[in-house]
Parts: C-alpha cells; structure tokens; sequence
C-alpha cells in the first residue's frame, strides 16, 4: 500500500482539486489527510483562501464588461479583413511594400537612438506628455529601458554602467532636468 | 453557439462567430485584459487585437485546449509586447481601485472587510503570482490549463501556486478569518 509523507501529500494538492491523480496516489493522500492534522489544516486553509480569492476578484471585477461600442469596432474590423482575405499579387505587393517601409523606419529608429541630440546623448522615448527624454552620458549607453514615467520623475535602468550626468526630458517643447533620476545597475 | 461550433466558424474565417465568442468569453478577457494591464481603456484595446489575432489565426489552433486558455495565452503576448514596445513596467498600484462590494451589516460586514483585504494584498503580489492565483481560484483552471496559458511545466506552476498562496497569507492582516464563512473552493 502506497504512503505518502507531509511534503508527498502537500505536492499531491492541486491535482487532489483537479481530480488527476492517479487513484493509488490518490487514495493515499487522503490516508494522510486523515491522519495528519497539519496537512488537514493546510488543505482546508488553502480552500478557504481560494474561495476568498474568488470572492474577491468578482466583487472587484463585476463592473468590468466589454461594452457595445468594443464589441462593434471588433466585428467591423474583422468583418473588413476576412472580405479582404482572398489572395491576390496586389496584396503581396502591398505587403512588400509595407515590411520595405518597416525596415526603413527602424532603421532609422536605430539610428535615432544612437544620435545625440544637441548637447550630446541619446533619446528614448518615453510615455505620452514625454516625447524624449535625453541621457548625457560620459560615453554614449548601450542599453536604456525606461522603467517608470510621470510627469514628475523619469527612471531609466541603463546596462552597460556608465554614469549619467543629467536626465532631460522635454514636455511641450519646455526642458526639465532630473537630476538623480536615474537608476544605474 | 457551443466553443466547437464557435472554433470551426473561426477556422472557416466566419466573423459571424465572433458574436458568441464574445458573448462567451468577452467580459472574462476584458477583466483578465485589467489584471494584466491595469488601465480599461489599454485593457479594452487589448481585448480588440487579441480576439482579431484570435480570428485570423484561427487555422493554426488544435483544439488542444479549451478557448479561453487560448485566448488567454493570446492576450497575455499581447500584453507583454506592449509593455515592451513602451518600455514601461506595470506596476502593481496601478491596478484600478475599485469598491468591493457594498457594506451590509452582520456576516456581510465581516466578509467585506475580508474582500477588501484580499483584494489590496492581491495588488501587493508580484504580477507573477497574482495572475496565477487569480487564473487558478477564479478563472478556475485546471494544473494543466495553467500550463498551457504560462506556457511553464506543470512543476513551475505547482510551486509557483505554492509561493503565491505563501506570500498572499503573508500579507493578509489578522482580523480576516477565513473560517469565518462556510465558502471553501
């Protein structure tokens, strides 16, 4: 007859719930579940937190439904791409043509991205109300991810640990300095 | 309209199957869209090009799992690649702050109150283990669909559900009793 130990039986939990068990493992972690007070407590604890969980994200989940307008514009667009579906050169042209694009604008985002604007450094581009934000760094940075943005504080993580001497970010053509802003691991 | 008849009619490129998929399925993605997000409106957009995604590649679905696990996954790349595109974390106090439920007197009170606490120490969670609690207790899915929408082995789920159930306890103030109503999941 199979046994199973407190860590056995409290690996067995999720699929007890889900009914996957095979039954000889099964049958032994309720032997244990009946003879074992904390894992009894532990597998009542975690219903009980679930259906907590559950009552909770409905309640603060229950006025969220996709309105009308959202299930409109879903229906139009896809009703336009499938009459568009059929096949034809045009649209490969078309194709061709956009990715030809694509490939041009980033590249030139690249670029972008190595340039220094004015006084030296890079741009990133930040959240809306931020268009850049520039870096002045010793050398120009490999890396930037722009970890938080607020009209208040910029926080960039840069990679390749160089100092930054000062963060500018323009807002409506008006600079701000944040000094100190940025993160450096 | 059963899930069968709603996937044959997406593989055939029908936007007609749109309707009941998102009868069926709408309001949960819009509310995963807000768990994963955090704002409606970016969560209302997202919920828009995963259901077009969702009907243009509709041929490549096996049917080995169920729609919304699909959808899900879909929705959850989608909202990844935005927050890479931005380059802009999420944070976990940007989650809407919405009322959970109305006060009511007696037991009600009391399992408000525990809603409440659920709901705030669910916003303390990593994003990691909210969404798999929240997938798991209130999405209901099974070891095996929250391997397919993690897109992790069912051993990275299984101690990830440990992890977050630990953490959640951890962050739960005294006073809510979770024994205090019969609920359990």
């Amino acid at each position: 007859m199979m046994t199973l130990n407190c860590n056995e039986c409290g690996d067995c939990l999720f699929e007890m719930r889900d009914g996957t068990l095979p039954a000889d493992r099964r049958e032994a972690a309720e032997r244990h579940l009946r003879s074992c007070p904390a894992c009894r407590a532990e597998w009542e604890l975690e219903s009980r937190l679930g259906a907590a969980v559950k009552r909770s994200v409905s309640s603060a989940m229950s006025s969220f439904a996709l309105d009308a307008e959202s299930r409109r514009r879903i229906l139009e667009r896809a009703a336009r791409g499938s009459a568009n579906s059929p096949f034809t050169w045009n649209r490969l042209a078309a194709y061709a043509a956009a990715a030809a694009l694509l490939a041009i604008a980033g590249w030139g985002a690249l670029l972008g991205m190595r340039e220094r604007p004015g006084k030296g450094g890079s741009v990133v581009r930040v959240a809306p109300g931020h268009q850049e934000v520039y870096l002045r760094t010793e050398r120009p940075v490999r890396r930037i991810v722009v970890e938080q943005a607020s009209p208040e504080r910029v926080v960039v993580r840069i990679t390749n640990r160089r100092r930054v001497d000062l963060l500018v970010s323009r807002q409506n053509g008006v600079e701000h300095g944040f000094r100190g802003s940025a993160v450096i691991d | 309209m059963q899930e069968s008849e709603i996937i044959q009619g997406l593989r055939e490129g029908n936007p007609a199957a749109l309707d009941p998929l998102l009868e069926l399925h709408g309001d949960r993605l819009l509310r995963s869209a807000v768990l994963l997000g955090g704002d409606t409106e970016e969560a209302r957009d997202l919920v828009q090009e995963t259901v077009l995604q969702a009907f243009r590649s509709a041929r490549r679905f096996r049917g080995e799992s169920r729609l919304f696990t699909w959808l899900y996954g879909i929705l959850r790349n989608l909202a990844r690649g935005r927050a890479r595109r931005s380059e802009r974390l999420v944070y976990t106090d940007e989650l809407p702050e919405v009322p959970v439920s109305g006060c009511r007197a007696g037991e009600g009170m009391d399992r408000d109150f525990d809603s409440r606490a659920i709901w705030r120490a669910l916003q303390r969670l990593s994003d990691e283990h909210r969404e798999v609690l929240v997938l798991r207790y209130f999405e209901e899915l099974s070891m095996e669909e929250l391997s397919a929408c993690l897109d992790v082995p069912a051993g990275t789920v299984k101690s990830r559900l440990h992890y977050a159930l630990r953490e959640i306890r951890a962050y739960l103030p005294d006073a809510v009793n979770l024994f205090r109503s019969g609920d359990t999941y």
